[in-house]
């Protein structure tokens, strides 16, 4: 009988009332295909539950950043027209580099390591 | 070691050759005869007045008559010291309390450690010798008291004496060519260039807020002008009441800066993106800024704001009752943490101030409808994240709908934004992306829920048919366990 509620009524319990979970850290991941990134360009990447802002220069280079801006975490996009990183809600600004240029963010945006590997574009965390 | 070998011989001598009246220092008899500029400044210098002789610094025997005996390397002459045998001359005595204390002087005895612990303690151009000697701005052979009006470090003369380098384009770049040389003009423009101009000693000069022999780079974290220390720097004159009484401005900024959220940033969490004093006074030009240029000095950081006020109506209106702008809503130096009681018709919001029901009534209306919308909007995030962090507990998968809550959350943060655009066309369409998002994500947050609640009803359906098998089996098998 013991057996039988440890085995039966225990997982039913726990499956009722779930215990809470770290978010599960991605290590990686592909952000597309080289040809699909056009150069002078910036997209954003869903990293598990953050974004990152993958960036293509003009000179076809890549470069990764975090997409949270460090003053109050809105999400930065690229402007074009201004060849910068620019944050929407207080017009923060990061160079290309990832960092921050003008506004008020404090600090520049954490960089993301990306490799090219075949035609895919992967971006992971760096060590 | 032959180096302390003659200081301690010259030091004797010092003491022990000093003539009994002036007649007797034949050094500066012989000197004053030839008409030299030393012999002529040095009858008013503070340490001739203190007993001391040429042979002080010089060494030799200012008792003997005879020029190769008094000044033989036997008598501890030393001849015009040079680079930073200068500073050691000094420090013979003004490293010593013991010696300083003779002298009858007070004076601190570190000058030298932190002389050559500062900036001008780094090499000179030449390599050979450190950029500043004491000599560089107390003089050599007029040496006068800090307290006297003529002496080149008195608050009065000061300015002069430093900017005889520092506004020295040519000799500033051979040590910092990005070091702008203009502080002096900056300064004569400033309120306390402008009173220090008119003879007031009391108003801040270089030393005040650089420090004197220990002045670092204003990047050094020790420095007295970094940016978490300028307040402390600023306030050591703008707190004193009894310093300022005669200027007759207020004393409490730095107490109002320090609790404000440009203080916190700065002071506690140490943000150096945060303003202090002069990012928004300037440094060597420090001054209020005008009511005209307040909203360009908050714009150099926080530039949409800026940007948006100035195309809209309230700037016309603010001209023209002379209000500072950004400063007229949110403070000067208490800056607080703007929230959303700031907007709308309450009696705390600061709209409220200038519009009512019956007082310029379009922007009641507007600040109204902005506030409400601004609450709906915080109301909806709110529920979705509830909704969110609901589902994400039960361990549905909704890991989508979270990362769309970014987007709500970005779009209250544009919102507060544009509430300085005071458009209501342009602040609805904000907020309008923002409550889509947060019902969308609270759609979707419902659905995992009622996802959650289905398969709860089916699991304890299936374990109820389970069991009821299970039970079933067993009479079974014991129905057959008996008629066997």
């Amino acid at each position: 009988m013991i057996a039988w509620l440890a085995a039966v009524v225990y997982p039913i319990l726990a499956y009722l009332a779930p215990p809470k979970q770290g978010e599960v850290e991605v290590k990686s991941v592909k952000a597309g295909k080289v040809k699909d990134i056009e150069k002078d360009s910036g997209t954003i990447v869903r990293f598990g539950n953050k974004p990152v802002i993958l960036i293509r220069r003009a000179d076809g280079e890549f470069a990764a950043f975090s997409a949270t801006c460090t003053h109050l975490d809105c999400t930065v996009q690229y402007r074009k027209d201004l060849g910068v990183i620019w944050c929407a809600c207080h017009n923060g600004k990061y160079d290309l580099t990832g960092r921050n240029i003008d506004g008020p963010p404090p600090r520049p945006l954490d960089a993301f390591r990306v490799v090219v590997q075949g035609d895919d574009v992967l971006i992971s965390r760096k060590a | 070691m032959t180096r302390v070998a003659g200081l301690l011989v010259v030091c004797t001598l010092m003491l022990t050759a000093a003539p009994k009246t002036w007649a007797d220092d034949k050094c500066f008899s012989c000197h004053q005869s030839l008409g030299d500029r030393a012999s002529e400044l040095f009858p008013r210098d503070v340490h001739r007045l203190k007993g001391i002789t040429c042979a002080g610094c010089h060494g030799g025997n200012a008792g003997i008559e005879d020029m190769e005996q008094a000044m033989s390397k036997a008598a501890g002459f030393l001849g015009v010291p040079k680079g930073d045998e200068i500073s050691r001359a000094c420090a013979k005595c003004h490293s010593s309390a013991e010696r300083m204390k003779q002298y009858g002087s007070s004076l601190a005895t570190g000058q030298l450690e932190q002389l050559q612990a500062s900036v001008h303690g780094n090499l000179a151009a030449s390599g050979k010798e450190h950029i500043a000697q004491c000599s560089t701005c107390h003089n050599a052979h007029g040496i006068a008291s800090v307290k006297s009006a003529w002496s080149p470090v008195h608050p009065s003369q000061l300015v002069k004496t430093c900017t005889r380098c520092h506004a020295n384009a040519t000799l500033m770049r051979t040590y910092n060519p990005s070091l702008p040389v203009d502080q002096l003009e900056k300064y004569r423009t400033s309120v306390h260039g402008i009173r220090h101009s008119r003879g007031d000693a009391k108003v801040a000069e270089c030393a005040s807020c650089h420090g004197s022999h220990d002045i670092r780079t204003a990047k050094d974290v020790k420095s007295t002008v970094y940016p978490t220390n300028l307040p402390a720097t600023c306030a050591a004159c703008h707190s004193r009441a009894d310093y300022m009484k005669e200027y007759r401005i207020p004393v409490d900024q730095f107490e109002k800066f320090s609790k404000s959220v440009h203080g916190v940033a700065l002071l506690q969490k140490h943000d150096l993106a945060a303003p202090a004093c002069n990012d928004c006074h300037g440094n060597h030009g420090a001054a209020p800024p005008g009511i005209a240029s307040v909203s360009n000095v908050c714009g150099t950081c926080h530039a949409l704001n800026a940007d948006l006020f100035s195309a809209s109506p309230h700037k016309k209106a603010f001209d023209e009752r002379k209000l500072p702008e950004c400063e007229t809503c949110h403070g000067n130096h208490e800056i607080i943490v703007a929230t959303n009681k700031l907007l709308g018709v309450a009696s705390d919001a600061v709209c409220s101030r200038c519009h009512s029901e019956t007082q310029n009534v379009k922007g009641y209306v507007v600040a109204r409808s902005m506030r409400a919308l601004i609450d709906s909007l915080e109301q909806g995030e709110r529920q979705a994240v509830t909704l969110v962090e609901g589902a994400e507990q039960k361990g549905m998968e909704i890991s989508e709908a979270k990362f769309k809550l970014r987007d709500a959350r970005q779009a209250r943060l544009e919102a507060r934004t544009m509430i300085h655009s005071f458009s209501s066309e342009r602040f609805e369409e904000v907020v309008g992306k923002g409550l889509n998002v947060a019902s969308a994500v609270s759609v979707e947050a419902h659905e995992a829920l009622d996802e959650y609640v289905f398969r709860r009803i089916g699991l304890g359906v299936a374990t109820l048919v389970i069991t009821v098998l299970v039970i079933s089996l067993y009479l079974f098998i014991r129905r057959l366990e008996r008629r066997s």
